[in-house]
């Protein structure tokens, strides 16, 4: 029994150990099965959600189309004061090249007294405009004749500068292009450089990852990547650039799921409007797109094949191979890429040759169309934000048409960065310290034509021309001039220029003084104005009324002052330069308050227009009243404060202006076309030393010589009188500095003795009485 | 500024005054006081719509006012279809073009009535009153206009004292 016993006992514990592992493996594969189980449901929902999550992501960011920006084409017709090198130079900043043969649109061909051109496709405002070939003839600076194959043209305007979009991601710009705007060379290249595989592989490639570990260890430095141009896309949507397994795997996983999701086509576009391809300041520049108006300054359709060569020679690292910085290498990876597209037969043996013999082309800085102008933009920006929701403008494919003139901007840009960088110079001031804003508009219809918001053209978050406001000074004073035109007072009639003290109900008493530190005694309005004596302004205003002279300054800016205390009368009232763009528009417009804008019109991705923005005026000043002031204004350049400026007495209306211990430099005007107003100052509101005549108006005189001017048209009134500037007398030019003006039937001048100038009888008689 | 609308009874009597209007001002000389014998042919008037190829027109004048003229005949084929948001943008590219000429100024101001626009209609006016001082028959034109704005608006007596002063001037 025992040893029945025992068997049964030996066999059984033979047998323990053995069920024991088996229940244990039992066990261990119960784990592992549960294990498993918990692990494909968390790894199915880990991709079930990142299916939905790059699904959503990719599909939202290829639907979602960013704004384009347009400046103002340039119009031309016969009569257009236009020359031959004026519209090379407006060709060759859109980015047409000269070519003999005029092959391509986007070409054009010098000859003597001509330009052909063969002018882009563009859909415009009302209709589209297929390519076509044009001759421009100009005859003394003038175009004389336009002609085109159906015979001779009145009208034809060039396209637009693209200057911006609206994209959703913070910095990131792109133009984006649909499937059959890619170019073949461009699809076939990738390919050929990136992703031998793309076509087969199934977002994730084996092959493609030993070829070219192979490759780069031939070559002995990394020439081609594993990754595919899938996986790439993925790591720009949704992955940082750390290289760690867990991001690599994420990689893949994503990877594969696009590819299951998407078509090759689909996934090839998104690649072309996605890769970064360089910086320009806190701009990123994204796609093939807008990589050919960075680099080349023209669309990729015009693209030659050593340029899309270069672009594909950047991909692979936008900052080592910077075409900019680093002319050599980048050339000589074009070149290779170049004989990998030889050997893969995408280019012929012609193609190479012309290809390698080409140097790189990229288009400097400077010269660059398409150049982004953020501070324009900014404004752009604040006008849409009214109509539209912010998604919109960023992902709705609109097409906005701006006012901008690539031309005028550039020329103002260059003025205020040249002129501030002598400023400094000349009067030892620390350099780079000074900032300014500019703006210049058309005077009748207020639309901007260039907007500066700063020193160097840079956005740096802040933007003078809209948001500085700053004390404006004497800017201020043609509003207080004018209420005394609009009171019965003339430009002769008699104002005291003598000291004043007001003591406001609450407050301390105010005692203003002349800039010279003098006071001029009885002078003739005009001089008040146009020497800018703050005695004679404050007593006129006091005269007037301050209330009086608010209640005007609402009218004509739409703004409520922040001062109510009689240095309102000096411009102790900070505006920004555009709200100073828009009181000075209703002189400039001959008495229109005309509200300065930058948006034409807005179309949707179905070219319809979305909104139209009028020109937005209202009548606010009588036309003799206007008219007489802008007279003083003037006579405020050629005889006052604007005196300094070259263009003096060429037909200009200005006023300087200069806060309190030089604070601020303020110079607002206009001329027959346009209306302008410049401002320099310090960003921390130390003083600088200018006024409104060295600082500002040295600017303005800097934009006028690149610009040109538009003199004012002389004074229709039924009445002009010659009168001695200082003293209001009647006069002529053999006995006195004597100014031409405007006046009203009653008004008679008294006349400077020894110009022998006969009066009248009656005006004789008038004068004895009034001394009786 | 918010402008009264003006009831239906007058509305097909106006829009014919306007449409004569027009018509004159596309005929009206840019600079002088025209002669009843000395009308220039409307441009374009009988031409079909220039092709999305050529933005011009065949025959070629040397006048520096030729574009504006153009557009001018454009913004009446577009105000003809019914198009008014065209024919606004035509009249517009003209302006930048030409920004002093009240005939434009004018046209706008249509064009804007026409979209019952009656605030732009009126300010659209006065500036082409300010602009043709100077200038009897545009500024009769313009004040013609602004009667029409000023029966838009419902001051039918005003607009009846301002046609009565300014219907028998030349132009």
């Amino acid at each position: 029994m025992a040893k029945q016993a025992q068997k049964p006992n030996r066999g059984k514990s033979a047998q323990q150990p053995r069920r024991r592992s088996i229940n244990l493996w039992r066990a261990l594969l119960k784990l592992i099965f549960y294990a498993g189980l918990l692990i494909s449901i968390a790894v199915s929902g880990y991709l079930i959600h990142v299916d939905r999550t790059i699904t959503e992501t990719f599909e939202g960011r290829r639907w979602s189309v960013p704004a384009q920006i347009y400046a103002q084409p340039l119009e031309l017709y016969v009569g257009s004061s236009l020359n031959r090198a004026d519209l090379k130079d407006e060709l060759e900043r859109l980015g047409y090249r000269s070519q003999t043969n005029l092959i391509h649109p986007g070409t054009f061909e010098e000859h003597n007294q001509s330009l052909r051109i063969y002018l882009r496709a563009f859909r415009f405002m009302q209709k589209a405009r297929a390519s076509q070939r044009i001759t421009i003839h100009f005859k003394n600076n003038q175009i004389s004749r336009i002609s085109g194959a159906q015979g001779n043209l009145s009208l034809v305007r060039l396209d637009p500068a693209i200057i911006g979009s609206f994209f959703p991601s913070h910095g990131e710009d792109r133009i984006i292009l649909t499937p059959n705007q890619v170019p073949e060379l461009l699809s076939q290249g990738l390919k050929a450089i990136e992703d031998r595989n793309f076509d087969q592989h199934a977002g994730f490639s084996l092959t493609g990852i030993a070829r070219a570990f192979i490759v780069n260890l031939r070559a002995g430095e990394r020439q081609q990547g594993g990754s595919t141009l899938t996986q790439q896309l993925v790591r720009s949507y949704f992955l940082n650039n750390r290289r760690t397994i867990e991001r690599k795997l994420k990689e893949v996983a994503m990877a594969v799921i696009l590819d299951a999701r998407f078509s090759k086509e689909d996934l090839l576009t998104a690649y072309v409007n996605e890769i970064f391809l360089g910086q320009n300041g806190n701009r990123a520049i994204h796609g093939f797109g807008l990589g050919a108006q960075f680099y080349f300054n023209k669309p990729l359709s015009e693209l030659e094949i050593h340029e899309t060569a270069t672009l594909l020679a950047i991909i692979r690292g936008p900052s080592f191979y910077n075409p900019f910085r680093h002319p050599k290498r980048t050339l000589e990876r074009r070149n290779r890429i170049l004989d990998i597209l030889h050997r893969d037969q995408i280019i012929d043996d012609k193609a190479i040759y012309l290809a390698q013999k080409a140097k790189l082309n990229v288009v400097s800085n400077h010269r660059r169309g398409g150049t982004y102008y953020p501070a324009f933009t900014d404004q752009v920006r604040a006008e849409l934000k009214l109509r539209f929701p912010v998604p919109a403008l960023s992902s709705e494919g609109l097409r906005i048409f701006t006012t901008l003139k690539p031309h005028t901007q550039e020329n103002v840009q260059t003025a205020v960065y040249q002129t501030l960088s002598q400023i400094e110079t000349r009067r030892t001031l620390q350099q780079g310290k000074l900032e300014a804003a500019a703006l210049v508009a058309d005077s009748q219809t207020g639309e901007i034509h260039a907007l500066v918001g700063s020193r160097n053209g840079e956005i740096d978050g802040f933007n003078r021309a809209i948001n500085a406001h700053r004390p404006v000074g004497s800017l201020i004073k043609p509003v207080i001039y004018l209420t005394a035109l609009e009171s019965g007072f003339d430009l002769i009639s008699p104002i005291e220029d003598k000291p004043v003290t007001i003591t406001p109900e609450f407050g301390d008493p105010w005692t203003p003084k002349n800039f010279n530190g003098k006071s001029a005694g009885t002078i003739p309005l005009l001089r008040g104005l146009a020497q800018s004596l703050n005695l004679a302004s404050v007593n006129l205003g006091t005269t007037l009324g301050l209330p009086v002279i608010q209640q005007r300054f609402e009218n004509l800016t739409g703004l409520q002052p922040d001062n109510r205390y009689p240095s309102f009368m000096l411009g102790a009232e900070s505006m920004s330069p555009l709200q100073i763009l828009e009181l000075y528009s209703n002189f400039a417009s001959g008495g229109f308050r005309t509200t300065p804008k930058t948006v034409i019109a807005v179309l949707n991705a179905n070219h319809q227009p979305i909104s139209q923005h009028r020109f937005k005026l209202e009548q606010t000043i009588a036309s003799n009243h206007v008219a007489t002031l802008n007279r003083a204004l003037e006579i405020a350049m050629s005889n006052g404060t604007g005196r300094s400026s070259p263009y003096a007495k060429q037909g200009i209306a200005g006023k300087t202006g200069t806060s309190n211990n030089n604070r601020d430099s303020w110079f607002a005007g206009f001329d027959n076309a346009s209306v302008f107003v410049v401002w320099t100052g310090h960003d921390d509101n130390t003083p600088t030393g200018l006024t409104g005549a060295t600082g500002a108006l040295t600017i303005w005189n800097a934009i006028a010589k690149s610009e040109g001017l538009s003199p004012l048209l002389p004074s229709r009134s039924s009445r002009l009188v010659d009168i001695e500037f200082l003293s209001g007398l009647r006069a002529n030019a053999d006995c006195a500095d004597v100014v031409q003006i405007p006046l009203p039937a009653e008004s008679r001048p008294q006349v400077k003795p020894g110009c022998g100038i006969k009066t009248r009888l009656s005006d004789r008689l008038r004068r004895w009485f009034s001394k009786q | 500024m918010n402008e009264p609308l003006n009831p239906h009874p007058t509305a097909k009597a106006r829009n014919i005054a306007m449409a004569l209007s027009w018509a004159s001002l596309l005929t009206a000389c840019t600079s002088t006081p025209i002669k009843p014998e000395g009308l220039p042919p409307a441009p374009q008037e009988s031409r079909p719509p220039a092709s999305a190829a050529n933005h011009g027109v065949p025959k070629p004048t040397n006048s520096p006012h030729s574009a504006t003229e153009i557009l001018l005949a454009r913004a009446q084929e577009t105000k003809q279809q019914g198009d008014v948001l065209a024919t606004i943008s035509h009249l517009e590219r003209a302006v930048r073009i030409d920004p002093r000429n009240p005939r434009l100024w004018i046209a706008l101001s249509q064009a804007h009535l026409s979209n019952r626009d009656l605030s732009a209609a009126n300010q659209y006016v006065r500036k082409a009153i300010a602009l043709s001082h100077g200038n009897l028959a545009q500024s009769s034109q313009a004040w013609l206009q602004l009667a029409n704005v000023r029966e838009a608006q419902g001051k039918a007596s005003e607009a009846a004292s301002i046609r009565a002063k300014y219907q028998s001037t030349p132009g």
